[in-house]
């Protein structure tokens, strides 16, 4: 799977990470300091960088940004103990792609890094078994048959959809469908999720969207 | 040692400069007006010497002319009237009062001569003549003169008058620069006696105001300002210090217990499996409570106004609205929003969507299933401002209860039995603070209803921000 490099200078959560991403199949290697992540990040041979932002040597938003001004695009986490806002959009702007407040479900971390592993494409006709999606047309189908959605609905499923096959969490979708870098407590994910299901799952033999107890969701094809 | 500090205060330093500053100017201006008035009287001086001279020349040949001085000269010569030389070609006098000299033809500065009688009270130094020199022909050497002693006289009193005037500015600017410090020192000494007072651990000592709008003032004021706002802050962080080892202790402490029976009386795994999900959750809990805590401090402190924009809260609004709706449908609650579009506020986005979302989410959270929410947002009757109204239909807070509940950690005993940290008003509380908006609860007979009121944002009028 991916390819994956954790610069984190806190031994016991260091080998946390790493064990639990070997665990699910990624090859990791771990930088203790900012010095020596910088040298392996600048390698250019990972798929996503795991980033804690207060690292000895070279804090964590300094390194990224050398790698972004070195033209890299690799995608990067940073995992931060700072719950500051401030410090967020500040991540987000210095080239992170995605920012973990610790503590975090592992799980969590493993969603987001399959994620940012597997980008995305810029497809305009988005597919999934027998469930299509017209970006430009602004149409669903599900086995031929018009699905009519809610905006919200919409950006759920197109998310879903780019996402086929990766466990998606309530934090993932709350920040990307809805812009909430908070949570505005239980049942609004829920609820939603559910509507949208009813609709494009609703009467259908195959489920396609599932959920991950304790963790999310997933929307996947029938093996 | 009052002295030495005297003249080391800036305000002193600054008179005197002030003064050296005045005086140098007027000695320049002395200065080009004694040369301007010394010119203009030799001038004249110099045209009646002319005049002078050419009367006496005009009466034909030298013998004429000493015949003219000799009658002239006759008389006892007093200061301040003519005097007459006449000279042949070898230097010897011809006639007149003025001993001979090498001829030279112009204008010449001469002594008063010896046989001048002076006026008792005069001063012979003061005297002096100024001559004009005219070499004839066949070599004689003629000169007329005149005593100059009133334009002498006049110079020493401009000079002295000057010197005395400057010695006096001086005096007076040294006065006024010891006064002006003594004022700025007394002012200052104030400052210092505050600040060492707040040193030595009296937070609420203050800077002592004249009442006056003058710099010193203005100053004390802004730093009685931050003063406020450290002293708030300091008894904010004591708050929080005393809250979180109040309120997070209990369940640490259930935690705790929790952890020691299972390892004590576990039967089996599943046992195990059991409270290490139950710890989990209970963790997560606490961490959530923390980060609330931090978030509320956060906020407070006042840091994030660095990063207000102009927030369209209309649309805002709508999307909490859409994101609940479908949430108080499933619970069969009504759901009535009512959003006047274009008004806009200077503040922080994703704060302003936790502040409405906190709200919906309390009412939801502490009314019954069934009961009615309502949220509206309008322009208010004063100009320029704003209303965001949300309210519930279910059964209220008592009215000595209102103001508690912004206060964190605060349960009613009625909501003890609901999730939550106890924290979500606080944070609507701080949230709205840091933009300056009003927050009150009221009666909403049945329910309760938050009102918030705001200044619009100038960049509103309807548009947006390039409106």
């Amino acid at each position: 799977m991916a390819r994956i490099l954790v610069v984190e200078d806190d031994v016991e959560t260091a080998e946390h990470l790493v064990l639990s991403l070997r665990e699910v199949g990624h090859s990791v290697d771990l930088a203790a300091n900012g010095r020596d992540g910088l040298v392996l990040a600048g390698s250019g041979r990972f798929d996503v960088l795991i980033v804690d932002r207060k690292l000895p040597g070279l804090d964590g938003l300094s390194l990224v940004k050398a790698v972004r001004a070195a033209g890299q695009r690799t995608p990067v986490i940073f995992l931060t103990a700072l719950s500051a806002i401030a410090d967020r959009v500040d991540g987000l702007e210095g080239g992170g792609d995605d920012y973990l407040v610790k503590p975090f479900a592992i799980a969590e971390l493993i969603a987001r890094v399959q994620v940012l592993a597997r980008r995305a494409e810029n497809a305009s006709l988005l597919t999934l078994a027998d469930l299509e999606m017209d970006l430009v047309g602004r149409s669903v189908r599900r086995a031929g048959v018009p699905v009519n959605l809610l905006p919200r609905e919409w950006r759920l499923l197109e998310f879903f959809m780019r996402n086929a096959g990766q466990v998606v969490t309530r934090a993932m979708l709350l920040e990307r469908v809805w812009g909430f870098n908070f949570d505005p407590g239980t049942g609004v994910v829920e609820t939603h999720v559910s509507r949208m299901r009813k609709k494009v799952d609703g009467g259908f033999a195959v489920e396609l969207l599932h959920t991950v107890r304790g963790i999310g969701y997933c929307l996947r094809a029938p093996d | 040692m009052l002295r030495i500090r005297v003249l080391s205060s800036l305000g002193f330093r600054m008179t005197l400069l002030y003064a050296v500053v005045v005086g140098v100017a007027a000695l320049l201006a002395f200065t080009v007006g004694a040369r301007m008035a010394n010119s203009q009287i030799t001038k004249e001086i110099d045209e009646s010497l002319a005049d002078r001279a050419t009367q006496l020349l005009a009466l034909g040949g030298s013998d004429e002319i000493a015949a003219s001085i000799v009658r002239r000269t006759s008389e006892v010569v007093t200061a301040r009237a003519y005097f007459y030389l006449l000279q042949d070609a070898d230097g010897r006098v011809v006639a007149g009062n003025i001993p001979p000299m090498p001829p030279h033809a112009g204008y010449i500065d001469l002594p008063l001569p010896d046989v001048a009688v002076l006026r008792k009270e005069d001063d012979r130094d003061d005297h002096s003549l100024r001559g004009l020199g005219i070499v004839l022909a066949g070599g004689s050497y003629f000169v007329v003169a005149r005593d100059i002693y009133d334009f002498n006289v006049t110079k020493e009193m401009i000079f002295d008058t000057y010197a005395g005037g400057l010695l006096v500015t001086l005096f007076i600017a040294l006065l006024g620069a010891g006064l002006i410090s003594s004022i700025f020192m007394r002012r200052l000494k104030a400052i210092e006696r505050t600040s060492t007072e707040i040193m030595a651990g009296n937070l609420s000592e203050r800077i002592p105001l004249r009442g006056g709008n003058n710099e010193f003032d203005r100053l004390s004021a802004h730093l009685n300002g931050m003063l406020d706002l450290i002293e708030m802050l300091m008894s904010n962080l004591r708050q929080v210090t005393d809250d979180i080892a109040h309120d997070l202790r209990t369940p640490l402490t259930r935690l705790r217990q929790r952890l020691e029976r299972t390892r004590l009386h576990a039967a089996n795994l599943t046992d195990y499996e059991t409270t290490v999900d139950q710890a989990i959750r209970e963790t997560d809990s606490l961490l959530e409570t923390f980060s609330a805590l931090l978030r509320i401090a956060e906020i407070q402190s006042g840091a994030r106004r660095g990063r207000f924009g102009p927030v369209d809260l209309s649309a805002l609004t709508l999307t909490i609205v859409e994101t609940f709706v479908p949430v108080a449908e499933d619970q069969g609650r009504p759901f009535d929003s009512d959003v006047a579009p274009g008004i806009w506020v200077r503040g922080d986005h994703d704060l302003l969507c936790q502040l409405l979302a906190n709200l919906v989410q309390n009412t939801l959270t502490h009314t019954p299933a069934g009961s009615g929410i309502g949220v509206s947002l309008a322009p208010s009757a004063m100009d320029g401002e704003a209303h965001l109204m949300v309210a519930d239909s279910g059964p209220g807070i008592p009215a000595a209860e209102r103001q508690k509940v912004f206060q964190r950690f605060y349960r009613m005993d009625s909501s003890r039995s609901t999730p939550g940290s106890g924290l979500g008003l606080s944070l609507v509380a701080a949230i709205a603070d840091l933009h300056g908006m009003r927050v009150s609860l009221h009666d909403n007979g049945p329910g309760v209803r938050v009102d918030i009121h705001f200044s619009r944002s100038s960049c509103g009028n309807g548009g947006g921000p390039n409106a």
